[in-house]
């Protein structure tokens, strides 16, 4: 017996795997088609956050380099360099800076600035905004706080500082977490105006104020203000007077620590006088002295202008201590 | 022809048309990505004002976003969204909006109106690359949100390209132009018209011992 001639179908082709295939496809679609978001892996933009630090470490450290840079040459620079100092520093470090360059440390500019590490960027997304910023500068550790007052205005110095021998910075908040500006004397001990402003007060000569409740003396400037003091006395004797006295802090700018205290900045204004008494007709002048004073001797008296630039730690509770004096002469008045 | 094979062929024709647009759309999309997934849609000709590029252009991935950018003098800089924002204010700029197929361009929107001064200067960039010719920066979604402003100096923008890879969607391409391929060959083979049965020898059936010719 014969058969039927079989059908010329292949055997992919048949109606189970036509089925199969008809699913897959099916499947397939569905899983991408008309669902470009996760194709593309899209999601929506994550929101920025405004409380953190306004920059990155690496971002603040290129700024401070910058400006450290420019600073030191705007410090090195010629009087008639005015205006190029204004677009680089600003308060107390252009007013420190802004003294003729026979009054100022000609070594400075052979020392060596080593990398700047960044303490601290300003919290939020407000102006102005801060950097504090260290270096070692030939085994000194200075501090500097750098400002922008604006998005569009760059970054400038404010005031830059050596801390003392000894001294040591108390711990900021998280890098990531930001620093910020205290207002007045909230949750401080002491306003840091009124701190600066005592202990200025505590190292005139003569004092009408012996201790502070509010700052200490205990520190490594006062320390050895209070020995130059006795030497330059004890050489006068009879024949001069010396006295010492500091203006009120008029500009401070203070940065809350972790422990909720404030590291402050400030700079105070000092006249160091000399003048003869009845018993001498004139005071001869050492040879460095004379020479920035532009006179070998003066009858009436001698008058040194200093500016101090001063960082201290105002606690939450007690005394406040002083960190950091860096001290710059600004000019002399002999009569 | 009955009704039923009608239909079918009828079925395999919408079948087979309904593939040939996923074969066409996953071939193109895999030439074009090329074996490395790489999306690239460029602002051919954006002009001297700044282009902004905002998170939801820039953050909408976790991919890395690569910017190239042509031009004679041109700052690139990235920051914080509210920063860039804070410093454009209310100055003439393009905004990228997203990206535009099949033509792979970056859709922008004109935004503000009056000059932009000294954008390049500023120092609140998280990072700061300097153009000269060309240059590119590559943003990471982990600094995210971020915002892109691409400044040009004394000569306008060449062009600003964004370029977004991922490997896997090339390998996706290739599926729907395959999953497209099955889909037409399936419709192909139901629509092609049936056989017709070739005329057959004469054949003897032997059946009960008795002989019947059968044609078929």
């Amino acid at each position: 017996m014969s058969r039927p001639a079989p059908r010329h179908t292949p055997a992919w082709l048949s109606r189970r795997a036509v089925t199969n295939g008809l699913v897959a496809v099916l499947g397939l679609s569905l899983t991408g088609c008309g669902l470009p978001d996760r194709v593309v892996g899209l999601h929506d933009a994550p929101v920025e956050k405004t409380s953190g630090a306004a920059y990155s470490e690496a971002a603040a450290l290129s700024i401070v380099t910058r400006v450290l840079t420019a600073a030191d040459a705007a410090f090195a620079s010629s009087d008639a360099a005015r205006k190029t100092r204004r677009t680089v520093l600003t308060g107390p470090a252009l007013r420190s800076a802004e003294v003729e360059n026979r009054f100022e440390d000609r070594s400075a500019s052979l020392r060596t600035r080593g990398k700047p590490t960044v303490l601290g960027i300003s919290a939020g997304r407000d102006w102005p905004r801060h950097i504090l910023a260290t270096t070692l500068v030939d085994g000194v550790q200075e501090l500097h706080v750098l400002r922008a007052n604006s998005p569009t205005s760059p970054y400038k110095l404010w005031i830059t500082a050596p801390m003392l021998p000894g001294a040591s910075l108390p711990t900021l908040p998280p890098l990531a977490e930001g620093i910020t500006v205290v207002a007045g004397d909230k949750g401080l001990a002491a306003s840091p105006t009124e701190v600066l402003t005592a202990y200025g007060q505590l190292l005139n000569v003569p004092t009408k104020t012996k201790t502070s409740k509010i700052v200490t003396t205990k520190d490594a400037y006062a320390a050895a203000v209070a020995q130059a003091t006795a030497a330059q006395q004890k050489a006068l004797g009879t024949l001069g007077t010396f006295t010492r006295t500091n203006k009120p802090a008029t500009e401070t700018l203070s940065f809350r620590l972790a422990d909720g205290g404030a590291l402050v900045f400030g700079q105070l204004a000092r006249t160091d006088q000399l003048a003869p008494t009845s018993k001498a007709k004139r005071l001869d002048l050492p040879a460095n002295l004379a020479k920035l004073a532009k006179t070998k001797s003066v009858t009436e008296s001698l008058r040194l202008n200093w500016l101090m630039s001063a960082i201290a730690v105002v606690p939450t509770s007690g005394a406040a201590t002083v960190i950091g004096v860096g001290e710059q002469l600004r000019g002399i008045e002999a009569d | 022809m009955d009704g039923v094979s009608l239909l079918k062929r009828l079925l395999g024709v919408l079948l087979a048309l309904a593939g040939l647009v996923p074969l066409i759309a996953g071939s193109w999309l895999a030439i074009r990505l090329g074996p490395s997934g790489t999306a690239r849609f460029t602002l051919p000709d954006p002009g001297s004002v700044p282009v902004l590029v905002s998170p939801s252009v820039l953050n909408r991935t976790d991919l890395d976003v690569r910017i190239a950018v042509e031009a004679p003098d041109a700052v690139i800089g990235v920051g914080t969204p509210s920063d860039v924002a804070s410093v454009l204010r209310s100055a003439e700029h393009r905004a990228v909006t997203g990206v535009q197929l099949p033509g792979w361009d970056l859709a922008t929107r004109t935004e503000g109106s009056g000059p932009a001064s000294r954008l390049g200067d500023i120092e609140l960039w998280r990072d700061r690359q300097q153009i000269a010719g060309s240059g590119e920066l590559t943003i990471t979604q982990a600094t995210a949100p971020e915002s892109v402003l691409i400044v040009p100096g004394a000569s306008p923008l060449k062009s600003v390209t964004m370029s977004w890879a991922h490997d896997t969607w090339f390998y996706q391409a290739l599926v729907l132009a395959a999953a497209g391929g099955l889909l037409a060959t399936v419709g192909w083979l139901l629509a092609r018209p049936a056989r017709r049965p070739r005329p057959a020898a004469s054949q003897s059936i032997t059946v009960s011992g008795s002989t019947t010719e059968e044609e078929r």
